[in-house]
């Protein structure tokens, strides 16, 4: 009995968990797989007809070795991670009690408040950037990597702000209540109550924005001319383009490396979950 | 006495929001008021121009290539947001299971995601690219098609192919923003219904579904924005062709205010996105509201 | 040696520049360069070591000068990006390297450099047309041209005579004959009908001119494209094309050097970064050095109305936001100093020249018999917006690919060739009628 109940169960996992997340990853890592291959192989395989080219001949690390030998791509990560984190950090700060306030409380223009928060979201990059030039000439930060500190976060906040007004939503009101009658102050229920819950939101909010700041172009390209200043999009597409050429195994060493240790650090976090929600009394 | 009128929810309520409000009416007020006035002008990159009211608006409506691009844009857009919407949740829901290597899972599909657009995109472009496709190979490989699809060069599946790059970069958001909100529901809610005797289905129906809502919601709000308005995906795999089949208003915008230098007309291009994403807003505003108000 | 001479001539350049008033500015004595800033964007040169001659020409201009020179090179599309928001801003540089258009669409945010052009201009026997066309607004200079791309035809020598083909085809004609051949021995031939913002331009625009089409009347605002020259034009194309490597309407520019060198396309219009690639890998690859072996570079087929070319050009563009015009002016003729110049063309390889009736009789020209071919296409190159002059008409159909489209349309089947020219042709009264109005 037992055995044949594990025995459909291991089944339904299979073709119901198993399979699907096998396919999921298949198409969303998948391509990194390529870039992996290409990277390593010399430029002579890579056009290669002779050979599959699903897997690398002659494995060699020269894409890699021109990368930190010959472009400024160490200065380019320090660049986009400190660019990155400062956005992340001041997003979470400002958007996370703007979110709550938009989700929680009655005040007078909150409509009109969320509505034009969410505005300034709708206007692309590609509008905004040269009048933002002159914003920042204005206050002295053109030219100047510090301008992208400054700038991100005005992407950034208005989309932390939704995302957690979201979350806290989720949030049952009672517990806040509860906390209330037990002589909390409003700031005190956020604080001591509402937030722990909204960790995973919170988490990932941060992950989001880290990684909106690290990917964006526009701003990087134009707020910025000094090549010490650049982040990693910009670094690699403008060093790595000559001519009318595809360099791609420099390109996709880039694409690699841009991205895999980030998911590398997002790996230690995104199981804090879990763990955050225990400690609130819900498991998940 | 001051944390009475802390405690106060208006007062607390304007002092949240504060912060945000200067931060985006000092920097973005500005650049925002004359990316809007210059559609209302004849201005070039070169020159500030004249006011010419709802000129630009009539011109590109008049433009065949324009209204090509709003269908496009329509297509691009409903195409991805449906495609990320099924693959999201349904990786949600399955990452929300407990299975070995479930942290390194978790982080992994995260990984279109992080890597920079410019640069993922151009890895689909090396996997797409005619006469040297990956795929393509595979599939004569595998005896599926002999020569091949023609991925980019078809107008009908160039679409198709910038829909799937979209959909592998912007799948990952969805499923983890889910999957943070599917951890905040109580496990109660589900012992409460499994008493009940409620099935799978009906618990994913009536307890999961309702509480992941307000989330779902604004990431599907959120990933259509960017959908709307993505511009590398296209700019790096087509730049608009094969005969415009894939040019959105977003590489329409681009290249009408940098390439050709009217500032002005590219603002307007851009700006006819805001009539049809603003209602999206406002709703959206209003349901995550509802409880509050209610 | 050689660098010690051109120093030292530089340095007399720079002096008596100096000793002369300069332009705009009232006279400037060369010390009041010093402690001044110059940032200049550049992008990326084909051929690596003129890159390096670049910076190193920044590092002598400063060391004569005392003026602090920062390179900031952005390769691709990117420069455009770049240079589109300095031109807006008025921020970010000094000077740039533009495109073709650029200085009419830019021309109010430049300074003007008509002194220090007709002077340049003596010293090698005069401008081209093309760079005065690419440089000139309301008889102003308000750039310098600094040389155009000549794109070739260019072709696997064996693979053609395996098809029973022993020269590169002189007429359109022979050129669809030669298509037919060479994809019945399974090597076709194949141009880009995609939206390549470089290789888009040269191998469609040259089509039409040589039936004879024109997009506009000779007053650059009377639409002429649809006529039957342009049908002609289109009419081949549509033939020609069913012969073609497959993919061609999704070519972006690296694609066409991407399948030449990967050995499935036989013939294709490019620059000769091609020939450059495979020749600068043959010690170590195999497959490079025989195709670098085999392929040599032809001219465009004659057609009804003669033998034409469309190239990338680039331009220095001065910046007339700029608060330091004496460094611009020193920088650039620092540029287009003999000493420098003569010896940056033939480092290239011909494959950037500079625009000037002169150059023939300097030593700029590559040794390589391959690359003899570059001294001739030099000469034929015209602008887009032919038979009018430059217009930012012209420019918004480069920018909107309709040209590009209009073939690609017919090509593909999307619509018949008289419908494709009626398209375009609506297209373009469009972006006249939105100017006039």
């Amino acid at each position: 009995m037992i055995a044949i109940t594990n025995r459909r169960r291991t089944l339904e996992r299979a073709f119901f968990l198993y399979l699907p997340l096998g396919l999921a990853l298949f198409f969303l890592v998948g391509p990194f797989y390529w870039m992996a291959v290409t990277a390593l192989k010399t430029d002579g395989d890579i056009y290669d007809g002779a050979h599959s080219p699903l897997y690398v001949l002659h494995p060699s690390l020269d894409h890699f070795v021109y990368l930190f030998a010959k472009t400024n791509f160490v200065t380019w990560t320090l660049n986009t991670m400190a660019v990155a984190a400062s956005g992340t950090i001041s997003s979470l700060v400002l958007g996370v009690p703007a979110g709550y306030a938009l989700a929680r409380l009655r005040f007078p223009g909150v409509e009109l408040i969320g509505t034009a928060i969410f505005v300034t979201y709708l206007v692309p990059t590609s509008l905004l950037f040269i009048p933002m030039i002159q914003v920042m000439a204005n206050i002295g930060l053109d030219d100047s990597i510090w301008a992208l500190v400054v700038v991100y976060p005005t992407f950034l906040v208005p989309f932390v702000t939704w995302l957690m007004a979201s979350y806290f939503r989720t949030i049952p009101t009672e517990l806040e209540e509860s906390g209330r009658i037990d002589g909390l102050t409003r700031l005190g229920a956020m604080w001591h109550i509402v937030l722990p819950l909204a960790r995973p939101g919170i988490l990932s909010a941060g992950i989001f924005a880290f990684t909106l700041s690290w990917n964006e172009f526009i701003y990087a390209l134009t707020l910025v001319t000094a090549s010490s200043e650049r982040t990693i999009p910009v670094g690699v597409i403008v060093q790595l383009s000559r001519g009318d050429f595809y360099f791609w195994g420099p390109l996709m060493a880039g694409a690699l490396l841009g991205s895999v240790p980030v998911a590398l650090v997002y790996y230690f976090f995104v199981d804090q979950y879990a763990s955050g929600l225990t400690a609130g009394g819900v498991k998940g | 006495m001051l944390s009475r009128i802390v405690d106060n929810e208006r007062t607390l309520g304007l002092l949240l929001v504060a912060p945000v409000v200067l931060l985006l009416a000092g920097l973005v007020a500005y650049p925002l008021s004359v990316a809007v006035y210059s559609a209302l002008t004849d201005q070039t990159l070169a020159e500030s121009g004249r006011f010419i009211g709802f000129g630009n608006f009539v011109n590109v409506w008049d433009d065949q290539i324009y209204r090509q691009s709003l269908r496009n844009t329509l297509v691009f857009t409903v195409g991805s947001v449906t495609l990320k919407l099924c693959f999201g949740l349904g990786l949600a829901l399955l990452l929300n299971e407990a299975f070995p290597f479930r942290r390194l899972v978790r982080a992994a599909i995260l990984l279109p995601w992080i890597v920079p657009t410019v640069l993922g995109t151009m890895a689909w472009l090396w996997m797409f690219t005619p006469n040297f496709s990956v795929i393509n190979y595979v599939l004569a490989q595998t005896g599926i098609s002999k020569t091949g699809l023609p991925w980019l060069t078809d107008p009908d599946l160039a679409m198709f192919s910038v829909i799937i790059v979209n959909t592998w970069r912007g799948t990952p958001f969805l499923a983890i923003s889910v999957l943070a909100g599917l951890q905040a529901i109580p496990l109660e809610l589900y012992d409460a219904a499994a008493i009940d005797g409620a099935g799978k289905l009906h618990r994913f129906r009536y307890v999961t579904l309702p509480l992941v809502m307000p989330v779902l919601l604004t990431t599907l709000v959120l990933s259509t924005i960017w959908t709307f308005s993505d511009f590398g995906i296209v700019y790096g795999l087509t730049k608009g062709g094969p005969m415009n089949a894939t040019h959105v208003l977003a590489t329409l915008s681009y290249g009408t205010a940098l390439s050709a230098g009217n500032t002005g007309e590219g603002a307007a291009i851009s700006l006819t996105m805001l009539p049809i994403l603003l209602p999206l807003i406002i709703w959206q505003l209003r349901r995550v509201r509802r409880s509050v108000v209610a | 040696m050689e660098t010690k001479n051109s120093a030292l001539t530089r340095r007399r350049l720079i002096a008596s520049a100096a000793a002369v008033p300069l332009l705009a500015t009232p006279a400037i004595a060369q010390n009041s360069l010093k402690g001044t800033k110059l940032t200049v964007l550049v992008g990326q040169f084909y051929v690596p070591e003129t890159n390096a001659m670049l910076d190193q020409l920044a590092v002598d201009v400063a060391r004569d000068t005392g003026m602090e020179i920062r390179i900031e090179r952005l390769a691709g599309d990117e420069l455009g990006t770049k240079t589109a928001a300095v031109v807006g801003s008025g921020r970010g540089a000094d000077l740039s390297i533009g495109v073709e258009f650029d200085t009419l669409l830019y021309a109010p945010k430049l300074a003007d450099v008509t002194d220090l052009a007709e002077e340049i201009g003596k010293n090698y026997g005069g401008w081209m047309q093309v760079a005065k066309d690419a440089c000139m607004v309301g008889g102003r200079w308000k750039s310098l041209c600094l040389g155009q791309a000549p794109a070739a035809w260019n072709y696997r020598v064996d693979q053609f005579a395996a098809a029973g083909i022993n020269a590169f085809p002189d007429t359109f004609d022979e050129l669809l004959k030669a298509a037919k051949l060479l994809h019945a021995k399974n090597t076709p031939i194949g141009m880009t009908l995609g939206h390549a913002s470089g290789d888009g331009r040269s191998t469609n625009y040259p089509v039409l001119w040589a039936f004879g089409g024109k997009e506009f009347e000779a007053d650059g605002k009377t639409v002429a494209l649809d006529s039957p020259q342009t049908l002609a034009a289109v009419e081949w194309y549509a033939e020609v094309y069913k012969y073609f490597i497959p993919g061609t309407t999704a070519w972006l520019d690296p694609d066409n050097n991407q399948a030449f060198l990967g050995g499935k396309c036989s013939a294709t219009v490019n620059v000769n970064t091609i020939y450059l690639a495979a020749r600068a890998a043959s010690g170590t690859n195999p497959a490079m050095k025989n195709i670098a072996e085999n392929m040599n570079h032809g001219l465009w087929p004659r057609g009804p109305a003669g033998r034409f070319a469309s190239y990338n050009i680039n331009t220095w563009l001065p910046f007339a936001s700029s608060q330091n015009r004496p460094g611009q002016m020193a920088f650039l003729r620092a540029w287009f100093d003999k000493s420098f110049l003569v010896k940056w063309t033939k480092t290239g390889q011909s494959y950037f020249i500079p625009t000037f009736e002169g150059m023939d009789s300097l030593d700029v020209w590559p040794e390589d018999p391959k690359l003899k071919i570059f001294k001739d296409l030099n000469k034929l190159n015209r602008l887009e917006g032919f038979a009018g002059p430059p217009s930012p008409a012209a420019a918004e159909a480069v920018s909107k690919y309709i040209l590009v489209d209009m073939f690609a349309k017919a090509c593909t089947g999307q619509l018949k060739p008289a419908e494709a020219v009626k398209w375009a042709a609506r297209e373009y009264e469009q972006i006249v009628k939105k100017r006039a109005g």
